[in-house]
């Protein structure tokens, strides 16, 4: 319980660091030429990259009253009213060692200052703020875990070591440290994707900024990956964890904390208005423990390539419980669950000039989407409190550059369906919100679907030396809801538009409008029953600028 | 006996006519490599009025300070100067050995020059292609739909053209070696404002399978991967792609961020460049890359032309700062001299499309390399023209149209590439890749 990884506290200290190290190089810097370290010798290639991001964020939706009606939803909403909700400078900081391009190492970390949270919040309810103050009340305030995440923090990101060697004539990569490989072919939404699970995702920053770059979506941990090329069709692969962590949500009072009481720094969950339980902590599966296999295939006959994937993982999202004694909830835990199962099986192929990719993959043992349960003994690590089942997922995406429209020079369209179908009920299917018995408007049913496209076309030079895009994206459940936690709901998703240049091919200005929709459901209180994963963002539309360069 | 041998004749002519244009009789064949013509097609003989020497081999005597395997090639011509230079001023007077981009660029950038070098006839082939091409010759034949061919491998196809299509297939399979393996180089796009900027650096290999010297294949017929180190936000961004014959390409990339491997959209025909900031489309490349399939092709025939050849100055000793004037390549870099090109015309064909409704085409004789060529758009105006400096990589006996400049004329802007910038570019032809540096997945054994 409670590990301090070196996200916390030296994380903090490191990220300062990197920020200040990489504003002060920005500003030696002059015409800051990419840092290629001359080393004078052939054989060793030195390289630090630092990219600078400012993000501006504008909320210009109101608040949704039955959000702010949810004592447990309402905190980041209430903390954030309309106007500005990020004024945040980010620095990604990458060095590179390689030796006869062969062998080296990476270390990456990023740091973030965000001027918005250090001034006032909006929130004036004390009495519905889920954080505790020094003398155990319900107070208005940022919990530590929320100022690193969003005020002034920063963390390690990649830090490993790496070879390509042939053992005799069969060629041989080792990584080891912290560092991030996606399997599979999902393009889109990593929820069902054989890449589920695989790397713990960054949800706030993903939402919270337009500009983020793949690489810190994705984060890494400790492990061990080892490729192995016997043929020039086969290629072998195997990790192995040394770590977990969990994915990250935003933080209770964040902009896109929804829920009040999640993570490590959700203090207390309400039961009721006035009555509320402290958190107990987290049940966090074994630290070394995740790993699988993969082995992709590319014969002349297919024209393209098959991977074929085994993982036994643990999950990254939780679920909820309730320690009770003599009946009365005491606290409430969150718990990881380990041990999951995923058979799956991808293709890759080039189809019409476009880049195509799909996915069908099994779960056994997949935590399902669950109530709360009431315990009145903790789950063992890697034990979890809901629902467990077998699911298929599946997925299907398409990437091509159209060109030879008389509107613009070239246009990128990127385009995903997704799937998820329960198949089974393994374990506590009382808890399983998919039961006879739940009527919440995010009941699973057996089978959902999603689609999601995103367009973006360019006009190369449109004025000297600047490109322009207008991006434009849409992804919505179609049918269903998902049977896993955070799997979508039909009607629900995320929509943007806006417009960006590419300036001198080194600067890139975004504007951009960012808005959600979902259905919720209301009680008598007015808060919310039950609602889709976007429901609790369907007031949080905001316009974004963002400004980045990497040098 | 006279009349019925007219009539075997005659016979025999019809016999021959029916296969004019799918391969060259024996009768012709034997031409190859005899006093008229040499192996791979070009006049031996030098111009009348002595301005193209005859062809002597080439360079075989490595020029004094060129150390093999430096990555850098030695001017053998460095102490000449300029026979005489053409400007706006003049250029009426050498209309007829000009190209309409050479025009274009005299009329309308002040300050545009052209200096006239002596004609070295530079290039020397290997014996195996010189061979290659003589056995080529007789078996290479054109598709019916007349976009692709068969029947050759490791000679080049076509070395006495019968149309455009044939004389285009020797320029897409020109010998640049085994494989091409620039090092460290860049690519600059320069803004209609005149603005310079690095758009790509990295390790830009491509093996011509078409060309090996052990199992040579004619499919596919090039293989490229390039390893992009800069500028910093696309370092890491590597792909590889493969070319049919038949006009299929086959594209990967890695993608950084998630460490993988993923099939690549198509960047072909008329999509724009990024590389080049969209200021010429992709099968501009190099001159002409990639399917012929949306243009009807014709040879237009042989002139003598002003074009960019033996650039060792440009290619090795000149730097971003010194090189990229804000309207034009800088003239002081760029040789040019007088040589037989052939011209192929192409125009799209009827119910197709693309951006250029017409190209011409500048190929060099001695080897085959379109060194220059004229865009023209939809309503028929000179709309970008590519040139390419050629350089002989004199210890392999390739050519290498590796570094190429690419002009917008209406836009304005301009691009070139690929570029072994000191202190660490370098250019190199080898032999093949280990066959596992060809798949695919071997992009994630990437180094970012």
């Amino acid at each position: 319980m409670g590990k301090i990884g070196i996200k916390g506290r030296w994380g903090g200290k490191i990220g300062w660091l990197w920020v200040v190290v990489s504003v002060a190089l920005l500003v030696m810097s002059g015409k800051a030429g990419a840092f290629d370290i001359q080393t004078g010798q052939d054989d060793l290639a030195l390289s630090w990259n630092n990219t600078l991001r400012y993000t501006y964020n504008h909320r210009v939706q109101g608040q949704n009253q039955a959000i702010l009606n949810s004592l447990n939803f309402d905190d980041g909403d209430r903390n954030l009213d309309v106007g500005t909700v990020m004024n945040r400078l980010d620095v990604l900081s990458e060095f590179a060692l390689v030796y006869k391009k062969s062998y080296g190492a990476h270390i990456s970390g990023a740091g973030w200052y965000d001027q918005r949270y250090f001034d006032h919040m909006d929130n004036t309810s004390a009495s519905t703020s889920n954080y505790i103050d020094a003398n155990g009340n319900h107070a208005l305030g940022l919990t530590r875990q929320a100022k690193d995440q969003n005020r002034f923090g920063g963390e390690l990101l990649d830090a490993f070591a790496f070879g390509s060697f042939n053992a005799g004539n069969i060629p041989i990569n080792v990584k080891v440290g912290r560092s991030t490989v996606v399997w599979g072919e999902g393009l889109l939404n990593a929820m069902h994707s054989i890449s589920y699970s695989q790397n713990p995702i960054d949800f706030y920053k993903a939402s919270s900024q337009p500009g983020v770059e793949v690489r810190e979506i994705f984060r890494p941990q400790n492990n061990l990956t080892v490729t192995v090329q016997p043929t020039s069709t086969l290629t072998l692969g195997g990790e192995y964890f040394l770590q977990w962590e969990e994915d990250k949500l935003g933080e209770t009072g964040s902009y896109f904390g929804t829920y009040d009481f999640a993570l490590r720094g959700g203090q207390s969950l309400f039961l009721a208005p006035g009555y509320s339980v402290p958190q107990g902590g987290i049940i966090e599966p074994r630290q070394a423990r995740d790993f699988g296999f993969m082995a992709r295939w590319a014969p002349e006959w297919l024209d393209g390539t098959l991977g074929f994937y085994y993982r036994n993982f643990s999950d990254k999202l939780p679920q909820l419980g309730l320690l009770t004694s003599g009946g009365i909830p005491g606290k409430y835990y969150w718990s990881y669950a380990s041990d999951i199962n995923l058979y799956g099986i991808s293709l890759g192929k080039s189809v019409a000039g476009g880049s195509f990719g799909a996915e069908v993959s099994y779960r056994t043992h997949m935590p399902l989407a669950s109530s709360a349960a009431l315990v009145t003994s903790l789950p063992g690590t890697g034990d979890t409190f809901g629902a467990r089942g077998n699911t298929w997922h599946a997925l299907a995406n398409y990437l091509t550059i159209l060109s030879g429209m008389p509107f613009w020079d070239s246009l990128t369209v990127m385009a995903e369906v997704d799937y998820n179908h329960v198949d089974k009920v393994t374990e506590k299917p009382e808890l399983y919100l998919g039961r006879d018995s739940y009527t919440g408007i995010d009941k699973p049913t057996r089978d959902y679907g999603e689609a999601t496209i995103s367009i973006t076309p360019t006009w190369y030079q449109a004025l000297a030396g600047v490109d322009m895009t207008l991006p434009l994206s849409v992804g919505s459940g179609l049918f269903g809801n998902s049977g896993v936690s955070n799997g979508g709901n039909r009607g629900a998703g995320s929509y943007s538009f806006g417009v960006g240049a590419d300036i001198f091919q080194k600067y890139n200005a975004d504007l951009k409008y960012v808005g959600y929709f979902g259905d919720l459901q209301t009680d008598a209180t007015g808060g919310i029953a039950s609602s889709t994963g976007y429901g609790y963002l369907r007031d949080r539309g905001f316009v974004s600028f963002t400004l980045k360069t990497t040098f | 006996m006279k009349v019925r041998n007219g009539i075997v004749v005659a016979v025999l002519i019809l016999a021959y006519a029916g296969t004019a244009l799918a391969e060259i009789s024996h009768e012709e064949a034997r031409k190859l490599g005899g006093p008229v013509l040499t192996e791979v097609g070009a006049e031996r003989a030098g111009s009348k009025d002595g301005m193209i020497p005859p062809y002597t081999g080439g360079i075989t005597k490595m020029p004094a300070g060129f150390k093999e395997g430096s990555g850098s090639y030695v001017d053998p011509y460095a102490n000449e100067k300029p026979l005489f230079t053409i400007t706006k001023a003049n250029m009426s007077k050498y209309a007829d050995k000009l190209t309409e981009g050479e025009k274009a660029l005299l009329m309308h950038k002040p300050g545009y020059r052209m200096d006239i070098y002596p004609t070295h006839r530079s290039v020397n082939f290997p014996e195996y292609v010189r061979k290659g091409t003589i056995k080529a010759a007789t078996t290479a034949k054109m598709s019916k739909d007349g976009n692709s061919f068969t029947g050759a491998v490791s000679g080049y196809p076509f070395p006495i053209p019968k149309t455009g299509a044939e004389a285009i297939w020797n320029h897409l399979l020109h010998y640049q070696g085994e494989a091409t393996d620039p090092v460290n180089c860049s690519i600059y796009f320069v803004d209609a404002a005149g603005r310079s900027s690095l758009v790509n650096k990295g390790t830009y290999i491509s093996e011509f399978p078409y060309w090996y010297k052990k199992n040579p294949k004619p499919n596919p017929y090039v293989l490229n991967r390039g390893d992009v180190d800069g500028p910093p936000r696309l370092a890491g961004q590597n792909y590889m792609s493969k070319y049919n014959t038949d006009g299929e390409v086959k594209a990967w990339m890695y993608m950084v961020g998630q460490r993988r491997v993923r099939t690549a959209p198509d960047l072909t025909y008329d999509s724009p460049s990024p590389v080049f900031a969209g200021s010429i489309t992709c099968d501009d490349s190099y001159v002409l890359i990639g399917a012929i399939d949306r243009f009807n092709w014709k040879l237009i025939g042989k002139k003598e032309m002003y074009v960019p050849y033996n650039d060792f100055k440009l290619v090795f000793d000149s730097t971003p700062q010194t090189l990229l004037n804000p309207k034009f390549v800088n003239p002081d870099y760029v040789r040019w001299e007088l040589h037989r090109v052939w011209v192929v015309e192409a125009t799209v064909k009827p119910g197709r499309r693309h951006l250029y409704k017409k190209r011409t085409f500048y190929l060099d004789e001695d080897s085959w390399a379109g060194v220059a060529s004229d865009d023209y758009d939809g309503k028929m105006q000179l709309y970008r023209t590519v040139f390419s400096y050629l350089i002989p990589g004199y210890d392999k006996g390739t050519v290498s149209t590796y570094t190429y400049t690419g002009y917008d004329l209406i836009a304005g802007g301009y691009g070139i590439g690929v570029l072994p910038f000191k202190p660490d570019g370098k250019l190199f032809f080898r032999g093949p890749l280990p066959k596992k540096m060809w798949s695919p997945e071997d992009l994630a054994n990437s180094v970012h």
